[in-house]
């Protein structure tokens, strides 16, 4: 056994800006509610007990700037109390209602603990505020806590320095406010680069960030050692490139661990299957069907026919998983140390909603790899991009492409005939928001917070979550009213401050449903050299 | 409290007119051509969907301060239906389609293909009508290579000429090749060869879609070391360098390893797969419900297992139902520990 290279675990933690204070009961605003139940709990939960065995894991994750400004929101933490308190309601009648189904009965209470497990961490343990958790494992030095553009902004599309150095310095604001620190790191939204992007980002005081493994592969000129170990940009910014076998494995709806016939169905959930007038309590307020959360069917095969879910089976399989992903990184590391004649770092980055949410056995898949990295070998270790350049301080300088980690590797996800039509009005506004921060500089009260919530408009307009959505096609009425509405309003207090005439009542309106950046200052906007 | 209704099927339309994307199936052969002959193709925009709007509303400037707010443009009343504004704060609408600018903006969407709209000021908009229709001039956008050049309009690589249609706002161009800085004119183009610019675009470059040529002097790579470490990235049938490395990447990018993103968290993604029409099919189970009443401060268990019961004393227990028998004995003690029922149904199920 010799120490072979580095391991870097990635997971990228995003939810758009999703908050209705307007509406008592609204389906957007599950995806908080089911990516803290599923993901970021039990994420917390890995942390906790790895910390107290002493297993000296090392974990990036991007916490994105609207994922920590929800997290850190009273109004939604209030609605997940009560997510959660019906969550648990629902699991204890799944108890009792399949006492004579064994098959199905230990997996309700699997759930029930589980829903009874996340509101105490979630109320008791770190009252309401999960930020806490992600800080505390920060600052044991477990956690490389990274920022992200302030609304996930696509950056290359955004043909404009101003408006992309606005997205940056949010965002390292937020993270700072948040998080106590200066992030060094950031996930740059659906890893779009564009040569130009680095600067800004040793601007705003960021060390290093992600790539996709095309945008090294391409750099010129040519890196020498590919994606195994990280660049130099001109910027003077290191960018460490995706990992292309371990994204592979992991990823892959064919290939990938994910797929595995033991593995939980997300298909099969008790919101659709049960009956009506059981299950209305707890799906949506208007009566209809939406996934709770409670399966209990495994993937089983290429079948309707599921089987039942079997937890222990499931987490016997994880384990196997997890030894599996270890071995191949294993004989990956030692091959290229023999070929580079220098240790190699694996860079393997995920969504992290993917852990848990989508792969529900994901995050005991993390636990096992880390337990297994620290006591069953020496090859390999799991490092922070901080720690990596601290020992490896020299790097090759390169460009790395424009590109992105979506669909075909460039800007298609984002620039296609769903959504294209979006980039005509956020220019425009990016343009106006730059008039406006020019031409006001001495504001009155009111209009410095006109100008500061014009840059909240624009901000949330240009989550790369919209146009995302409407490529994908599902939920694209939410995503074109939501960027409507953003420009709606961005538009109304660029008129309303041309001509002098804000209105209080509607602008506190705004401030009171768009509350995130408190901290933004409109004179990001304006031009400097 | 208003809340939001279901999602109906139809999804609704933006209010911007939508040029068709390039299909994903059709764009790589068109592609592969391009590539070999290095003449360019050009996806053509369905006039329908541009046609279908007023070409006055498309191209009327918005009164740029909506000082006397008209009602609400058909447009903006668009989402509205599926998620009521409780709050009276979107009245009038602010919401402009076009902004009378004059301008045509460039955008990459990949090594191969750019994305470009416009949008006229009124003055041009009717000096380009005016020529349309009096001088039989034809709307063109002019497609320039300007790789490393100081344009200065007549200077360009290699230019092409694409016709677009009056209502047309935007357009999909195939340009040349990876790695090149492109410019894009929208004008009038003449019988006589004469070609008028209203708008000229941004520059810009579309991205590397092969192996970097360059070979930095103080990072000598050894070729031998280059191409195993491609393969180690995966690419095991590689036998040759950077064109099969290149080759492999650009398939890798194209395959599913992408981000699931947000899609992941759709909650609409936890319905169950959608079948055939032709798949009919029939799901029956059955449930039993146990429901009774006793004194309100009674201890009441069911099969040994204690139950809560309401404030009023009575009790309701549902059981999912499989094949076979259940004796369900249901015993009440009253507070006083002191009296007891016992009442005990038997029920047999059984699918035939």
């Amino acid at each position: 056994m010799a120490d072979h290279g580095y391991l870097m675990m990635v997971l990228h933690a995003h939810l758009p800006f999703v908050r209705h204070p307007e509406y008592d009961d609204f389906l957007e605003e599950d995806w908080l509610y089911e990516a803290i139940t599923e993901t970021y709990i039990p994420l917390i939960g890995m942390c906790e007990r790895l910390a107290e065995d002493g297993v000296p894991f090392r974990l990036t994750i991007s916490l994105t700037p609207t994922l920590l400004s929800m997290l850190a929101d009273p109004l939604l933490q209030e609605r997940y109390l009560s997510h959660i308190h019906r969550l648990i309601e629902l699991a204890e009648k799944e108890t009792e209602r399949t006492r004579w189904q064994p098959e199905f009965n230990g997996t309700a209470h699997m759930y029930l603990n589980r829903f009874r497990h996340a509101r105490w961490l979630f109320a008791d343990k770190y009252h309401r505020n999960l930020i806490t958790a992600f800080r505390k494992f920060q600052d044991l030095g477990y956690l490389e806590i990274i920022t992200c553009g302030a609304t996930h902004g696509y950056l290359p599309l955004m043909l404009n320095r101003v408006a992309q150095r606005a997205q940056i310095a949010v965002g390292v604001q937020t993270h700072e406010r948040f998080l106590g620190v200066k992030p060094r790191g950031i996930w740059l939204a659906e890893c779009g680069f564009e040569p130009g992007v680095d600067e800004l980002l040793r601007q705003n005081g960021i060390r290093f960030f992600y790539i996709d493994s095309h945008a090294v592969f391409f750099g010129s000129p040519r890196p020498k050692y590919g994606i195994y170990a990280p660049i130099y940009t001109r910027g003077g910014v290191a960018a460490f490139g995706r990992d292309v076998e371990s994204s592979k494995q992991v990823w892959s709806s064919k290939e990938g661990y994910p797929g595995d016939y033991q593995y939980r169905e997300f298909y099969r959930d008790i919101g659709f299957d049960l009956e009506y007038e059981y299950i209305k309590p707890y799906i949506h307020g208007q009566g209809f069907r939406i996934p709770t959360g409670i399966k209990y069917y495994r993937i089983t095969g290429p079948t309707d026919q599921k089987e039942p879910y079997h937890p222990q089976a499931a987490r016997d399989k994880t384990a196997e998983h997890a030894g599996n992903f270890m071995f191949n990184r294993q004989k990956q590391a030692e091959f290229l140390h023999g070929l580079m004649g220098k240790k190699p770092v694996i860079v393997s980055p995920y969504d992290a909603e993917l852990y848990g949410h989508w792969w529900y056995e994901g995050p005991e898949f993390l636990e096992f790899l880390f337990r297994k990295l620290h006591y069953d070998q020496n090859d390999l270790r799991s490092v922070t991009a901080p720690e990596y350049l601290a020992e490896n301080p020299t790097l090759q300088v390169v460009t790395p492409t424009t590109s992105s980690w979506g669909y075909k590797g460039y800007h298609e996800q984002w620039l296609a005939g769903p959504n294209d039509w979006v980039y005509r009005h956020l220019h425009k506004a990016v343009e106006r928001m730059v008039e406006l921060a020019d031409s006001f500089h001495h504001p009155s009260y009111l209009q410095r917070r006109a100008l500061n919530q014009a840059g909240r408009e624009l901000l949330l307009a240009q989550s790369s979550d919209w146009a995302f959505i409407m490529k994908t096609g599902t939920m694209v009425e939410y995503a074109v009213k939501r960027t409507r509405d953003h420009l709606e309003r961005f538009n109304r207090l660029y008129w309303d401050l041309k001509n002098h005439r804000v209105e209080v009542d509607w602008l506190s309106d705004i401030e009171y449903k768009d509350n995130v950046f408190p901290d933004l200052d409109y004179k990001l906007y304006a031009h400097r050299a | 409290m208003e809340k939001k209704k279901p999602a109906p099927k139809s999804v609704r339309k933006p209010a911007a007119p939508k040029i068709a994307a390039s299909g994903a199936e059709e764009k790589s052969a068109v592609r592969k051509k391009t590539v070999t002959t290095a003449s360019a193709s050009v996806k053509k925009a369905p006039a329908a969907k541009s046609v279908s709007r007023k070409k006055a509303e498309d191209s009327k400037p918005l009164s740029p301060v909506p000082e006397a707010p008209s009602t609400p443009s058909v447009s903006y009343s668009q989402p509205q239906p599926q998620y009521p504004s409780p709050a009276p704060e979107a009245q009038p609408s602010y919401w402009q389609d076009r902004y009378g600018d004059n301008r045509i903006v460039l955008m990459i969407r990949d090594p191969y293909w750019c994305f470009v709209y416009w949008d006229l000021s009124a003055e041009k908009q009717t000096e380009a009508i005016r020529e349309l229709q009096q001088a039989g001039a034809r709307l063109m956008l002019r497609v320039y290579d300007v790789t490393d050049l100081e344009f200065d309009g007549s200077n360009a690589h290699r230019t092409m000429d694409i016709e677009v249609t009056e209502e047309a706002t935007n357009w999909y161009i195939n340009v040349w090749a990876a790695d090149r800085a492109y410019c894009v004119d929208l004008g009038l183009l003449y019988p006589d060869g004469r070609f008028v610019t209203l708008a000229r675009s941004n520059v810009v470059t579309t991205p590397r879609d092969s192996v970097s040529g360059v070979i930095d002097e103080e990072w000598m790579v050894v070729d031998e070391t280059f191409d195993r470490l491609y393969q180690a990235a995966g690419a095991s049938e590689l036998g040759r360098a950077s064109e099969a490395i290149t080759k492999f990447m650009l398939k890798r990018v194209r395959a599913d390893v992408s981000s699931g993103g947000l899609a992941s968290m759709g909650s609409e993604g936890g319905r169950p797969r959608q079948r055939r029409p032709e798949d009919f099919w029939l799901v029956v189970n059955t449930e039993l419900i146990v429901y009774g009443a006793t004194e309100p401060d009674a201890a009441v268990t069911i099969q040994g297992q204690p139950i809560r019961l309401n404030p009023d004393g009575t009790f309701s227990v549902r059981y999912a139902l499989p094949d076979g028998k259940q004796t369900i004995p249901v015993k009440a003690v009253n507070a006083a520990g002191s009296q007891e029922r016992q009442i005990t149904p038997v029920v047999e199920k059984r699918t035939e």
